[in-house]
């Protein structure tokens, strides 16, 4: 499915258009992050992989434009590392900064969370969510959790879409674990805790404030 | 594979003495001065945050690198050449492409039992029993390129051409990441079978280890911050900065000064989706 609203496979049938044009003549404004880091760098360090994202630039503004991201990610310190030095973490987070500094109109991201700490997590998915303020960013995971940071949650089941609806509406958790998505437990807790108030619980901090008052 | 030996000095199978390992590049330390011991078929899950050094320990107990200072001994003996355990240890890589040197599946499994000098029909049959291990088909996949199948496929694919020379020992990067629920239900009870390993596990996804691992080590900035069984989490006095990389539960049970059987009772649903099988 990444790959297929990036072009860089075409569908047996039916249509993909972002903004009125298929996906292979648009590859300039978006942009996919690979699953596998390792199968995305070009660069040697890690300061020469994001040049690449702003190769487009004038040269002027590269340097404000790399400068940027890095920061955004936190890895700025990091930036003369050799990619292959970083960690599993890191690496994800140079992706991100490598996607952020080619600033596409649609970003698509495979999996970008999977070999991050909780911490590093939280703060990925904002700076996704930050991104989609003026952009187009799908997000593909396989933790629950993630869903209350999107818009649209779309639930993918054996190659057909059972759900596509704001996150509010998912009223029902099984149509997640059907699908395969992990579900965690202050999930399912949060949901029936925060459904009859008719709100959703963003976190566990929240939940935990919910159920136990942990100040 | 080899049982418990009683060799060695103090029967470890494992000593690790204030080893300290570097980067070239980076300033700060990967490892510093990490102590710890071992015994054959312990369960060990060394957690923290991204870039703490785990998966460099891991490294250093493969023997793919040697530290810069302090010293690791495997039964007793110093570890001096790289790659010297090579037949002792397997290591699932955090990225399985990693892994991948051949263009189908049957020959990426058993490129080590060809290196080594194994009978075809031995090699045939240890193909077929690894692959039903790890629950791919071995018929179906045989002829199929490594680098075309699924994450959770070539993840499986991977632990299939580690288990194939059975190493005693399995030393695994991050394998839930990156799966859904079925893909993550089916490693845990993989890794649960195999009792007589001694398994050093390096993950992220906390909620889950107490299926396969006794002991804990958090790591965190190349240090050892807290190195107990499980249970030893909730008596142990913990930096609030750290209490994230907790699994689930026990961060609640902190957070809430709860015993763990009265929070436990807030989820009959269990810990996860992974739970249930």
């Amino acid at each position: 499915m990444a790959r297929l609203l990036l072009g860089l496979i075409l569908p047996l049938g039916g249509r993909i258009t972002f903004k009125g044009k298929k996906p292979q003549e648009n590859r300039l404004r978006t942009y996919l992050i690979f699953e596998n880091p390792d199968t995305q760098f070009v660069g040697f360090t890690l300061r020469e992989d994001i040049l690449f994202s702003v190769s487009r630039l004038p040269a002027e503004r590269r340097e404000e434009v790399l400068i940027g991201a890095l920061k955004k990610v936190g890895l700025f310190e990091k930036a003369h590392l050799p990619v292959n030095e970083l960690s599993g973490g890191e690496k994800e987070l140079a992706l991100l900064a490598g996607a952020f500094a080619a600033s596409p109109s649609l970003l698509v991201s495979d999996e970008v969370t999977a070999y991050l700490d909780p911490i590093s997590r939280k703060k990925a998915i904002s700076l996704l969510k930050d991104y989609a303020r003026e952009n187009l960013v799908i997000h593909f995971t396989s933790r629950g959790e993630e869903i209350f940071y999107a818009d649209t949650v779309g639930i993918l089941n054996k190659g057909s879409l059972r759900f596509y609806q704001p996150a509010e509406i998912l009223s029902n958790l099984s149509l997640l674990e059907e699908a395969g998505v992990e579900v965690p437990p202050w999930l399912y807790l949060s949901f029936s805790i925060y459904k009859e108030r008719g709100e959703i619980c963003p976190n566990l901090q929240a939940l935990g404030r919910a159920i136990f008052s942990i100040s | 594979m080899s049982e418990p030996t009683g060799s060695g000095k103090g029967n470890f199978l494992y000593q690790l003495e204030e080893v300290s390992f570097s980067y070239p590049e980076r300033r700060e330390k990967a490892l510093n001065k990490v102590s710890f011991r071992v015994r054959r078929g312990e369960k060990i899950a060394i957690i923290g945050p991204c870039g703490a050094g785990k998966s460099t320990l891991l490294e250093v107990l493969a023997s793919l690198l040697l530290p810069d200072e302090g010293e690791v001994l495997y039964e007793g003996n110093l570890l001096k050449k790289p790659g010297q355990l090579s037949g002792e240890v397997g290591l699932l890589f955090q990225f399985p492409e990693k892994h991948f040197f051949e263009t189908t599946v049957f020959q990426e499994v058993t490129l080590t039992l060809r290196e080594r000098g194994f009978r075809k029909s031995e090699v045939e049959e240890r193909y077929g029993e690894v692959m039903r291990l790890v629950g791919l088909d071995p018929e179906k996949f045989k002829k199929e390129n490594p680098f075309k199948l699924s994450l959770g496929e070539k993840r499986r694919l991977a632990l299939a051409s580690i288990l194939s020379f059975n190493p005693s020992i399995l030393l695994l990067d991050e394998p839930l990441a990156g799966l859904d629920g079925r893909g993550k239900s089916l490693f845990l009870s993989l890794f649960e079978k195999m009792s007589g390993k001694t398994i050093f596990l390096v993950t992220q996804e906390v909620s889950h280890l107490e299926r396969i691992a006794e002991r804990i080590i958090f790591l965190k900035r190349g240090e050892i911050i807290f190195d107990q069984p499980v249970k030893g989490i909730l008596k142990f006095s913990w930096d609030e900065e750290d209490i994230p990389f907790l699994p689930f539960l026990h961060q609640l049970s902190l957070l809430s000064g709860k015993r763990m059987e009265e929070v436990r009772e807030m989820f009959p649903m269990g810990v996860g989706s992974c739970e249930k099988d």
